[in-house]
């Protein structure tokens, strides 16, 4: 295994194949959730003003897009390219939408747009023939039942649930066959819900099984801490205390963290795992990768903040961002991404060398404290020999109280 | 007294009707067993995949068959024995790619499609032309005689065609070299779309000056050598010329053990570093079964990682990744197989076609008698040669 640095033609290969782009077509929201990732809880990203991304701003972002790909070939014959609309909510900001969608839907270009959107349902009645005829791939945010969606609230403070559970009824009711093929949930967990109940509830109100995510762990106000540990619940901590902890388990199955855990620890130190058939070519020892878990930049999406900030994912600090959209066009030097990039990478390659758990890693650099500052920054999932040991004991020995999940992982599995 | 019995992750166990196999890829070392009914009731429970390479065991109880297996599988270490049950298990060599063609084929949520350009690293290309003899072309990179050859125009407006980031290698494949100008305008161009480049010259071609040029080039050069008085005599002049400094690879082509004795005494004489000998059939089964066809002690002496072995069930990997076009505008996988298009078809379309049929890049020992032989994923991947001799082994064992 050899660790290498990025260079400015991966980043390029990257957009040539770029899967999706993340569009904050607002930061305005028609709810204010108390545990909210942009709310006074968090810190590092730009401050909420209730703007709206125009639809010049995408433009000049698809004609830069444009002209590299058509001028070289993707890997795909037509690749297919997510165009998500994230927000905020999106929905406050419908008719830029459409006007994307019009716009991407008349080009003469070798991709296939697929159109997707993370919403609260809220404005869901409004908009859904629209969203149903054009295909949308939805992911609606709801926490379980009543009780369970009430950090969702409105401005007024009022629960949201009535209102997201009758709209979502009624797509379920209208349109039965892209709710059943294109929606999804998401429901984030805390101390008002579990993950007993989140996914008794979904089963039986949409016959869905969501996603269940925690509270985001980073970028929390120090003055906030004492309010976030009261809200946050470990997702594995809250599985266990279901009463049915095994038959809900094999419904999560990679969804459960220690599932999720087994197929990194599986796919990295088995030596039975090939990413592709080329792969089997390269001997173990001249496998090249780069330091630390992080993806390397467009390598999994683009996303762009109202503000017109391009980043490489939404999950991480907008300081980090790589280039942005002006009304001169797209700034995005790609010497200069590689340059930082490469920069972090050298800041934790040390570390990375001699931690145990390289070849697994699901350390994004984004989120080591200090990385971009001049003091050295410590790797938080750094392990030694004995750190490591125990993880991988602790694998193994939840593979032997599951044997079956290997043939399982080995053989059905695909990854996203 | 129970206790647990567990191969070890590098160790591959494979059955077949009357005889198994144990090999660990590791240590390289492999033992065959008569597949009775005793043992292939254990190894099925050892292969049983939820049982994680291990079985419970009571020494006590087992019949003289199962300890003298058990016994070499300590012995021979492809595994070992624990009273501590806790720690037996392992994980048994499964291969997992995660993007398998029947695995995406049978996925709602990724399409076949996906990437498939990554898979042609390598273009070969027979310029064509006259060179009156035989078709060894089917066999190795040898000059395909034709009447009409490709201009280089042709050649790169093909490689524009099908140029991609993922190409890591180009062969181009002489046949009659009647202008040095083709040499140099090939060679840059192609160097810019390509890390490596690799000339095909048979030696009978070479003069001085075209010696000359392709020593200057960029490139690398492969002369292929073949035992007639025309080649013999151009290949002399040249290692005369070059005693001591060889500016190119050579490919000695060998079709009878005089031959190869002959390529053996000059490799020495100009002790010349970089060369390959290539067997070649041609009516010549007498030497291929005496010196071409694997015997069962050349299998077992065979080093192969878990990887290779790997490899061997997935991939062919002396196909695999190339496509060639012939000066008549075919593109192939394989030569003696048929064409996976033409030269004006989108490169997605040809890889397409390719992996459908699957003429070459998959193609794998699981035909008949390999299947049925231990050694099937041992031996090499299926060549030319068993196509141009007509059978699907090439050893001596079935």
């Amino acid at each position: 295994m050899v660790f290498r640095k990025i260079n400015s033609t991966d980043i390029y290969e990257n957009l040539l194949n770029l899967k999706q782009i993340t569009f904050e077509i607002t930061d305005a929201c028609n709810l204010k959730c108390k545990y909210c990732g942009y709310g006074d809880m968090y810190f590092g990203y730009d401050k909420r003003e209730s703007k709206y991304m125009t639809f010049q701003q995408i433009k000049l972002l698809f004609e830069y897009l444009f002209v590299i790909w058509t001028k070289d070939r993707p890997a795909s014959e037509i690749p297919n390219t997510y165009i998500s609309f994230y927000g905020g909510e999106p929905l406050l900001n419908m008719n830029l939408i459409m006007a994307v969608v019009q716009y991407l839907e008349h080009q003469h270009i070798n991709r296939n747009f697929v159109f997707s959107m993370t919403t609260n349902a809220v404005l869901l009645d409004r908009y859904m023939d629209y969203l149903v005829a054009h295909n949308f791939h939805l992911l609606i945010s709801l926490d379980g039942d009543k009780a369970a969606q009430s950090y969702r609230s409105d401005i007024s403070g009022r629960n949201s649930f009535d209102k997201v559970y009758k709209n979502v009824k009624i797509l379920q009711n209208l349109y039965p066959a892209f709710f059943m093929n294109n929606v999804n949930f998401n429901s984030v967990l805390h101390n008002r819900n579990s993950v007993e109940g989140i996914m008794t509830f979904m089963k039986k109100e949409f016959n869905k099984r969501p996603s269940i995510s925690e509270l985001n762990t980073s970028g929390i106000k120090p003055d906030k801490l004492e309010k976030f540990e009261k809200t946050f619940r470990n997702k594995m901590e809250s599985l266990m205390l279901s009463g049915n902890c095994k038959k809900i388990s094999e419904e999560l199955f990679l969804s459960d963290p220690r599932t999720h855990e087994l197929l990194l620890f599986l796919f990295q130190y088995s030596g039975n795992y090939f990413k592709d058939y080329n792969s089997l070519f390269i001997d173990e020892e001249n496998f090249t990768v780069t330091p630390t878990g992080t993806c390397t930049p467009f390598g999994k999406k683009m996303f762009v903040t109202v503000n017109g900030k391009i980043l490489q994912c939404e999950k991480i600090d907008h300081s980090f961002a790589l280039g942005s959209i002006s009304e001169e066009g797209v700034l995005l030097d790609l010497n200069s991404v590689t340059e930082n990039y490469n920069y972090y990478l050298e800041k934790m390659e040390v570390q990375c060398k001699s931690c145990k758990r390289k070849k697994s890693c699901i350390q994004c650099l984004y989120f080591i404290p200090c990385i971009a500052k001049k003091e050295k920054p410590v790797c938080p999932g750094f392990m030694g020999d004995t750190a490591f040991k125990y993880y991988a004991a602790s694998c193994m020995d939840y593979l032997k109280e599951h044997p079956h999940l290997y043939a399982k992982i080995m053989n059905d599995v695909i990854m996203e | 007294m129970k206790q647990v019995l567990t191969l070890f992750p590098d160790t591959f166990l494979w059955l077949k009707a009357s005889a198994g196999l144990l090999y660990n890829a590791k240590t390289f070392i492999s033992d065959g067993f008569n597949n009775t009914p005793v043992l292939k009731s254990l190894c099925s429970a050892l292969l049983f995949v939820d049982n994680l390479y291990s079985i419970e065991i009571e020494p006590e109880n087992l019949t003289a068959e199962e300890t003298e297996f058990v016994d070499l599988i300590i012995r021979k270490k492809y595994g070992f024995i624990t009273d501590h049950l806790e720690k037996a298990y392992s994980l048994p060599p499964i291969l997992s790619i995660q993007n398998d063609i029947k695995k995406l084929e049978n996925s709602p949520s990724k399409s076949f499609d996906e990437n498939l350009l990554k898979y042609l690293t390598t273009l070969t290309i027979y310029t064509g032309g006259r060179f009156p003899g035989p078709s060894y072309y089917r066999q190795t990179y040898y000059p395909f005689h034709s009447e009409s050859r490709l201009e280089d125009s042709e050649i790169l407006n093909f490689f524009d065609h099908i140029h991609s980031r993922y190409i890591k290698k180009i062969n181009i494949v002489f046949s009659h070299i009647e202008s040095t100008n083709f040499l140099i305008s090939l060679s840059g161009k192609l160097k810019a779309a390509a890390p490596k480049v690799v000339y095909y010259c048979h030696v009978r071609e070479l003069s001085d000056n075209i010696t000359s040029i392709l020593t200057l080039l960029d490139v690398t050069t492969i002369l292929i050598c073949e035992y007639e008085p025309a080649a013999l005599t151009a290949l002399r002049d040249f290692l005369e010329y070059h005693k001591g400094q060889h500016p190119f690879e050579f490919n000695f082509l060998i079709r009878s053990q005089t031959e190869y004795n002959y390529w053996e005494h000059l490799v020495s004489q100009y002790e010349i570093k970089l060369y390959k000998y290539i067997p070649i059939y041609d009516n010549n089964y007498a030497f291929f079964n005496r010196f071409v066809f694997l015997n069962e002690e050349d299998i077992t002496n065979t080093t192969l990682s878990k990887r290779i072995v790997f490899a061997h069930q997935a991939v062919n990997i002396n196909f695999f990744g190339e496509l060639i076009l012939l000066p008549d505008g075919l593109v192939f996988s394989n030569v003696n197989k048929p064409p996976v298009g033409y030269m004006q078809d989108s490169p997605y379309d040809l890889i397409k076609n390719e992996l459908h049929k699957n003429y070459a890049w998959r193609v794998i020992r699981d035909q008949e008698p390999c299947s049925e032989c231990v050694y099937q994923w041992l031996c090499p991947s299926p060549g030319q040669y068993e196509l141009i001799l007509g059978k699907n082994n090439l050893c001596t064992i079935k």
